[in-house]
C-alpha cells in the first residue's frame, strides 16, 4: 500500500481527515475536487482554513491519470458529481488505475465475521457483554471532520507504537485504513433502538472474539448533544445508545470554536459522565464554528471553518484545570497525546 | 441611571419587561405606577414609600431591574466577518435588467424622489454575471448547498441571459447542489421557459396581488390595457396542467393594499381553485410616497384586526377558520414569533447589537446590472452607502462592516431602547442621506409599539391558558 501512487476523488472539507491519515502513513497521493467546490488550485489545508500542507488541489482535467497506481473513491458522491465521476472512472480504467470505490454500502469481509459471530451469540442467547479491551469514544459537540481526523490518528498512533487497533466509524472510506463499519442495524430506523443497543454490543463482542485487537476506539456518529433550540443535533442519541452498550475507558470531545470557557466543559463533563459514565479526557479544540440560535437553517448545516492559527493558544489557557485542552491538528500534539493516553493504561 | 425595563399591563394584570433579563415580570398594580412614575422621572426612588423599596430591593436581589446597558454596538458576527465573507457566502441574487414590462402603481421604480433608481434598459452582461459567480463560488467553499436567482425589473425579458447563466452555473459549481429561483410578474412566460424551469427544477415567485379588480389596479402594462390578472393566472393554469413539478415549486407573493377591502382577497382563492395547493406569503404596502396614495383606510384596518382575531381564536382556541390559507399567511410570522415565546437570560452584557442586520454578503448577495454587490435586492441602488463591492474588486470588507454594525449610527437610542432584542431593522430601514445615517423616529416609535404589544399578547395568551394572575 505505501509503495503506490494514489488519486483520491472527491477532495472536500469532509475529507481532511482521511488525507491527514495518507501523509501520517507516507502515502503518495494527489486530490481531485469538483470545480463547484472552490478548491482547485488551493492548497489542501484550505479546505478547513487550515495551514498549507504543500499539495495543491487539482481539477479533473489537470490530471495525468497514467502517473498513479490507484484512485479512492470516496463515499461523498452526490447527483451533483456523478457525471465527473463516471468520466474519472472511465480514465482510471483506461490508465489501469486499481478503483477503490467506497461509494457503497456491502459488508467487507471483517465485517461478514463479525456478523457471524453475532448470529452465533443470538442462537445461544448470550446475555450483555461487558468489554474486556480499552475502549476509546471519540465524539464531536457537532458531527464535523475532526472526529474522523482524531479518531484515525489515534489509531495510526497507536499502531505505530506496537498496539493493534480496531477502529469503528460510520464512514465507508475508514476502510482504506483498515476500519470497520457499525453494524448495518445501528443508526437503522427499522430497528429499535433497544435492539440496535444490542448489536452493537454483540459487535464489540465479536470485535474481541474474532480480531482480538489490545485497543477499540469507536468514532461516534452525529453530534454527541442537543445544539440548541433549533438545531437537535441528533440529539446526542447515538452517543447515549454507544454509551448503553459500552463503557469507554478513554473519552475524546471535539468542541466548536464557539464556546470555549472552564464552565462549559465542566457542565459538558458532567452530563457525559452520567450519559456515558465517564468524564472527558481530552477536549479537543475545532476550529470548526457554528451559529447559535440561528432560525436560518441554511447556516446549520455545516460549519465555518476559522483560520486555524488563532487555537494554538488556547491549551495553554486550560492547563491548571482538571481537563486536557488540546488542539490536535498539529501532528506533534497528536504524538504527545497519544504516549499519555498509553500511558494512563501501562 | 434608571432600570432598563418596560411597562405595561393586560386587561388584568400590571408587568414589566426586563431587558437584560429579557422576561416578563409580574407585579401588583401599586408597584407598577411607582416604577412608572419613576421612569417617567415623576418621581425619585428616594422619595418613595418603604414598602415599595424593599419590593424593589427584592426584585434586584432576584436579578431584575439591572440598569446595565450595552456599552458598546458591535454585532456577533464583526469579528468573523472575513471568514463568513471569503467561506460561507450563500446565495447570490443577479439583476438581470432594470426594465420592466409592467408599471405597478407602488413601484418604488416606477416614481420616487431620487431615492431609488429609475426603470431602464439597462441589463446586465454575460461577463459581469460570470465574474459576480466566480467570486460567489470561491467564496461559498463552507456550504454544500447554494442559491442562484434571478431578478429584475422582470427577469423574463432577458431569458436568454437565463438560459446561459444556468449552463454556466453547471460547470462553474459542479459537485455543488445549485438552486434556481426566480421572482417574476409572470406575464412573460412560453411554453419553452416554462419547461426549461422545470427541466432546472425553478423555484418561482410569482407576484398576484389578489383577485382580477385588486391586482389590476395597482399591477398594469406599461404599455397596454390588458388585465395582468387574466395573464398570469391563464399562465400558471398552463403551469399546473402541463408543468406539474414547476407548479409544485412556486409560491405567490401578494401585496395587500391598505386602501381596499380586505375582504375582497379572500375571492382570489374562493373563485380560482388552480391556488389551492399554492404557497402564499403577504405583505401589506407601506406608505412611503409624498401624497399618502397607499395610507390605511380606517376600515381596513378594522377588518385586518377582525381577521387578526379569528386567526388567534383559531391558532389558541381551536375555533374553526375559514379562507384559512390567504389569513394565515397574513398572520403566520407574527404568530409563530409569539407562540415562541422569549427567551431570558442573565443580562443583555456590554457589548452587542439589536437584532437586524444578517452578515451582508454572506447570507444574501445582489448584484446590479453594473456589477455593484449589495447586501440584498431591497436597498436602494441610489445610495453609495448600500455597495459593499463589486464584480472587479470584490466584497469590500469595511464596506460591509459599517452595514453589519449599522445601529452604531443609532447608537444612543439604540441601547437605552426597550426593543433592544426585538429590533429587526437593517440597513434598509435606516435614512442615509450624506453625512447623516439614521432610521426615522416614526419607524422607531411604529416598532417599539409593536414590540409593546407583542409583550402584552404574550403575557394574554399566559394568562388565559392558566387563568389565573401570576408571576412571569
Amino acid at each position: 500500500m505505501n509503495d503506490k501512487r494514489y488519486l483520491f476523488y472527491p477532495y472536500s472539507n469532509d475529507s481532511y481527515g482521511f488525507i491527514r491519515g495518507l501523509i501520517s502513513l507516507n502515502i503518495d497521493f494527489d486530490v481531485i475536487s469538483p470545480d463547484g467546490y472552490g478548491l482547485i488550485g488551493k492548497d489542501v489545508g484550505y479546505a478547513i482554513n487550515g495551514k498549507d500542507i504543500g499539495k495543491k488541489v487539482k481539477g479533473f482535467n489537470g490530471v495525468n491519470f497514467s502517473a498513479y497506481d490507484a484512485i479512492i473513491i470516496s463515499e461523498d458522491i452526490s447527483e451533483s458529481n456523478k457525471s465527473e465521476l463516471t468520466k474519472i472512472i472511465e480514465k482510471s480504467k483506461k490508465n489501469n488505475l486499481e478503483i477503490l470505490n467506497y461509494n457503497d454500502d456491502a459488508e467487507y469481509e471483517k465485517e461478514l465475521i463479525l456478523r457471524k459471530s453475532m448470529k452465533r451469540y443470538d442462537k445461544f442467547s448470550l446475555p450483555f457483554y461487558t468489554p474486556e479491551k480499552l475502549i476509546i469514544l471519540v465524539g464531536g459537540i457537532v458531527e464535523t471532520i475532526d472526529n474522523f481526523y482524531v479518531s484515525l490518528q489515534t489509531k495510526i498512533g497507536l499502531e505505530k507504537m506496537g498496539y493493534r487497533v480496531e477502529m469503528i466509524t460510520n464512514s465507508n472510506d475508514g476502510r482504506f485504513f483498515d476500519c470497520i463499519k457499525y453494524p448495518k442495524e445501528f443508526m437503522s430506523s427499522k430497528i429499535s433502538s433497544e435492539e440496535q443497543i444490542h448489536k452493537l454490543n454483540k459487535y464489540i463482542r465479536g470485535i474481541e472474539d474474532e480480531i482480538n485487537p489490545h485497543i477499540i476506539i469507536m468514532d461516534i456518529p452525529k453530534g454527541m448533544i442537543k445544539y440548541d433550540k433549533y438545531y437537535d443535533n441528533s440529539f446526542g442519541m447515538y452517543t447515549f445508545m454507544i454509551g448503553q452498550s459500552v463503557r469507554p475507558d478513554y473519552l475524546i470531545v471535539n468542541t466548536l470554536n464557539n464556546y470555549i470557557n472552564e464552565e462549559y466543559f465542566n457542565k459538558l463533563s458532567d452530563y457525559f459522565e452520567v450519559i456515558l459514565g465517564k468524564r472527558v479526557d481530552i477536549f479537543n479544540i475545532s476550529n470548526s464554528f457554528f451559529e447559535n440560535d440561528s432560525t436560518v437553517k441554511s447556516m446549520l448545516e455545516k460549519p465555518m471553518y476559522l483560520k486555524y492559527d488563532n487555537l494554538q493558544k488556547i491549551p495553554a489557557l486550560f492547563e491548571k484545570m482538571n481537563f486536557k485542552v488540546e488542539c490536535l491538528y498539529e501532528q506533534k500534539r497528536v504524538d504527545s497525546m497519544v504516549k499519555e493516553l498509553i500511558g494512563n493504561f501501562t | 441611571m434608571k432600570p432598563l425595563i418596560h411597562m405595561f399591563k393586560t386587561e388584568n394584570n400590571y408587568y414589566f419587561y426586563d431587558v437584560n433579563r429579557n422576561e416578563n415580570v409580574h407585579i401588583d398594580e401599586e408597584v407598577y405606577h411607582s416604577l412608572d412614575k419613576i421612569l417617567n422621572g415623576e418621581i425619585d426612588e428616594i422619595s418613595i414609600d418603604e414598602k415599595f423599596k424593599m419590593q424593589f430591593d427584592e426584585l434586584r436581589r432576584e436579578g431584575y431591574l439591572s440598569t446595565n446597558r450595552i456599552r458598546e454596538i458591535k454585532h456577533p458576527a464583526t469579528d468573523l466577518l472575513d471568514t463568513y465573507l471569503s467561506r460561507k457566502m450563500k446565495m447570490i441574487t443577479i439583476q438581470l435588467t432594470q426594465n420592466c414590462n409592467l408599471r405597478c402603481e407602488y413601484c418604488p421604480y416606477t416614481e420616487n424622489n431620487g431615492t431609488e433608481r429609475k426603470h431602464s434598459n439597462k441589463k446586465i452582461d454575460f461577463e459581469t454575471i460570470k465574474k459576480a459567480l466566480l467570486i460567489f463560488r470561491d467564496n461559498s467553499i463552507d456550504n454544500d448547498n447554494v442559491s442562484v436567482t434571478f431578478y429584475g425589473g422582470e427577469p423574463l425579458l432577458e431569458f436568454d441571459l437565463i438560459r446561459k447563466t444556468v449552463d454556466y452555473c453547471k460547470e462553474l459549481f459542479s459537485g455543488k447542489h445549485v438552486k434556481f429561483s426566480l421572482t417574476t410578474n409572470a406575464t412573460l412566460f412560453t411554453k419553452e421557459i416554462m419547461e426549461f424551469f422545470e427541466k432546472e427544477k425553478f423555484n418561482l415567485l410569482i407576484s398576484l396581488d389578489g383577485p382580477k379588480h385588486l391586482n389590476d389596479k395597482n399591477r398594469k402594462f406599461y404599455n397596454s390595457n390588458k388585465s395582468v390578472f387574466d395573464k398570469v393566472v391563464k399562465n400558471i393554469q398552463v403551469m399546473k396542467d402541463s408543468y406539474k413539478s414547476l407548479f409544485n415549486n412556486l409560491s405567490l407573493n401578494m401585496v395587500i393594499d391598505p386602501t381596499t377591502d380586505l375582504n375582497d382577497y379572500l375571492s382570489l382563492f374562493r373563485e380560482n381553485k388552480i391556488l389551492d395547493d399554492v404557497r402564499v406569503r403577504t405583505t401589506i404596502l407601506d406608505d412611503y410616497t409624498e401624497d399618502n396614495r397607499f395610507k390605511s383606510l380606517d376600515s381596513f384596518v378594522e377588518q385586518y384586526c377582525e381577521l387578526e382575531n379569528k386567526y388567534s381564536s383559531h391558532i389558541f382556541e381551536n375555533k374553526e377558520l375559514t379562507d384559512e390559507r390567504f389569513i394565515e399567511s397574513l398572520f403566520f410570522r407574527k404568530t409563530q414569533d409569539l407562540l415562541e415565546d422569549i427567551e431570558k437570560t442573565n443580562s443583555l452584557g456590554n457589548v452587542g447589537c439589536p437584532s437586524g442586520p444578517c452578515v451582508p454578503g454572506a447570507q444574501r448577495l445582489f448584484v446590479d446590472v453594473d456589477g455593484k454587490f449589495y447586501p440584498c435586492e431591497r436597498v436602494s441602488e441610489s445610495n453609495k452607502f448600500n455597495i459593499i463591492g463589486n464584480v472587479n474588486e470584490g466584497i469590500m470588507i469595511e464596506e460591509a462592516e459599517k452595514i453589519l454594525n449599522i445601529a452604531k449610527y443609532n447608537s444612543e437610542k439604540c441601547k437605552n431602547c426597550f426593543a433592544f432584542r426585538e429590533c429587526g431593522f437593517c440597513i434598509n430601514s435606516y435614512e442615509k442621506e450624506l453625512d447623516k445615517v439614521k432610521v426615522s423616529n416614526q419607524m422607531c416609535e411604529s416598532r417599539r409599539n409593536t414590540f409593546h404589544k407583542k409583550l402584552i399578547n404574550l403575557q394574554t395568551i399566559k394568562e388565559k391558558k392558566y387563568n389565573k394572575s401570576f408571576r412571569g
